[in-house]
């Protein structure tokens, strides 16, 4: 009886070494980050048209459960570009956490906004991928961003 | 059937099988197997479904409680901000029954026989559950542990805010969580299955990674509230 609890807490030290890993560390293997938004704003450029796209979120830092406001800026050849449709969809790479997508309004200069909230993941999960979407003259292009969250 | 209710069902099942399975399947199998051999009224698959379905709308019945005062509210952060401190509560008694499960399973400290001198409102209802043979302690258990933190399920609940209503908001979670039935029924009835199949050390063994789990859970459940 005693050797039998002895054996199975030996082996079950590996299994549940693999279940940790594989629910703590499966994020940071599909994903890296690119955009460090603590630092600044995140700039790419889509297609072959130079259209810039600026990601932002505000207010810093970035925290989870909290109220968000998500900014886009789209420019092409230094203009602010002011009649594309935005839409951001936000997932955590590696995890399945529902589908939180936003339309984003146009504010000013080609500045988009729109608000919303990024969800905590309760097993210590802080990478999330921002798709953004621009839809201009029938055409549309994403891009996206994989930041950190606190 | 509104977008918004489709949608609800149809994340409840994509993640019932990608996330639910994952973050809660050691909770489901450490009851599930704990329980397996002492019930004998198992012999049918719906006989096997019962305590699942029993814990699953309990967990339901929560999702649209939350789903309810999230619509009436409209606004997720607000009301998440106020049940945070339960949320956690529960995450720490979930870690404790593991732990409590995983050694009635693997046998470590005889068994549950400690608890019988101990009789306070905790240790009561954490008896009935690991030792009672009724149905309906799957219910309260799972109305409990639907307030576990889920970053799947904050999702809806965002959604069941942005309807504004009521109504809307648990109808919201409500579809959501019959998505998740599913996964977590079929997951069930396969930690039973298994149980039934599982034999002297591979019985002990699961009972110890339930102990670890347990210990895991209350770990990071602790370390979020400090």
């Amino acid at each position: 009886m005693k050797n039998k609890i002895f054996l199975a807490i030996i082996l079950s030290f590996p299994l549940f070494a693999v279940n940790v890993f594989a629910m703590q560390y499966s994020h940071s293997f599909s994903a890296k980050t690119d955009c460090a938004l603590e630092t600044g704003t995140c700039v790419k450029t889509i297609g072959t048209d130079n259209v810039q796209v600026e990601f932002d979120i505000n207010p810093k830092p970035v925290t989870t459960m909290s109220d968000l406001v998500f900014t886009v800026t789209v420019k092409k050849d230094e203009r602010p570009v002011t009649d594309a449709k935005v839409g951001l969809d936000l997932t955590m790479p590696g995890m399945f956490m529902g589908v939180n997508r936003h339309v984003l309004s146009h504010v000013k200069d080609g500045r988009y906004e729109g608000k919303g909230v990024l969800p905590v993941c309760p097993h210590g999960g802080v990478l999330w991928k921002a798709e953004v979407t621009v839809e201009r003259d029938g055409r549309s292009a994403t891009v996206s961003y994989i930041f950190e969250v606190k | 059937m509104e977008l918004g209710y489709t949608l609800a069902f149809t994340t409840g099942l994509l993640g019932g099988f990608g996330h639910c399975i994952g973050m809660c399947g050691p909770l489901v199998a450490s009851y599930t197997i704990r329980s397996s051999p002492s019930l004998p009224y198992r012999s049918s698959i719906i006989n096997n479904l019962l305590p699942h379905l029993f814990y699953n709308i309990g967990r339901i019945t929560t999702y649209m409680f939350i789903g309810a005062v999230m619509g009436l509210a409209g606004s997720f952060v607000n009301v998440a901000g106020r049940i945070s401190g339960f949320q956690n509560t529960v995450a720490i008694i979930a870690g404790l029954l593991m732990i409590l499960m995983g050694l009635s399973i693997s046998g470590i400290a005889g068994g549950m026989a400690w608890l019988e001198r101990h009789n306070n409102l905790i240790l009561k209802f954490a008896k009935n559950i690991l030792q009672g043979e009724s149905l309906w302690q799957y219910y309260p258990l799972g109305a409990l542990f639907g307030f576990l933190p889920c970053g799947l399920s904050y999702t809806l609940f965002m959604a069941a805010a942005g309807t504004g209503s009521m109504l809307s908001g648990m109808l919201t979670t409500f579809f959501f969580g019959i998505g998740t039935l599913p996964a977590l029924l079929l997951f069930g009835l396969v930690a039973g299955y298994l149980s039934h199949k599982l034999r002297g050390l591979l019985y002990k063994l699961s009972g110890i990674i339930i102990i670890l789990m347990g210990i895991y859970f209350l770990g990071i459940n602790i370390y979020a509230k400090v």
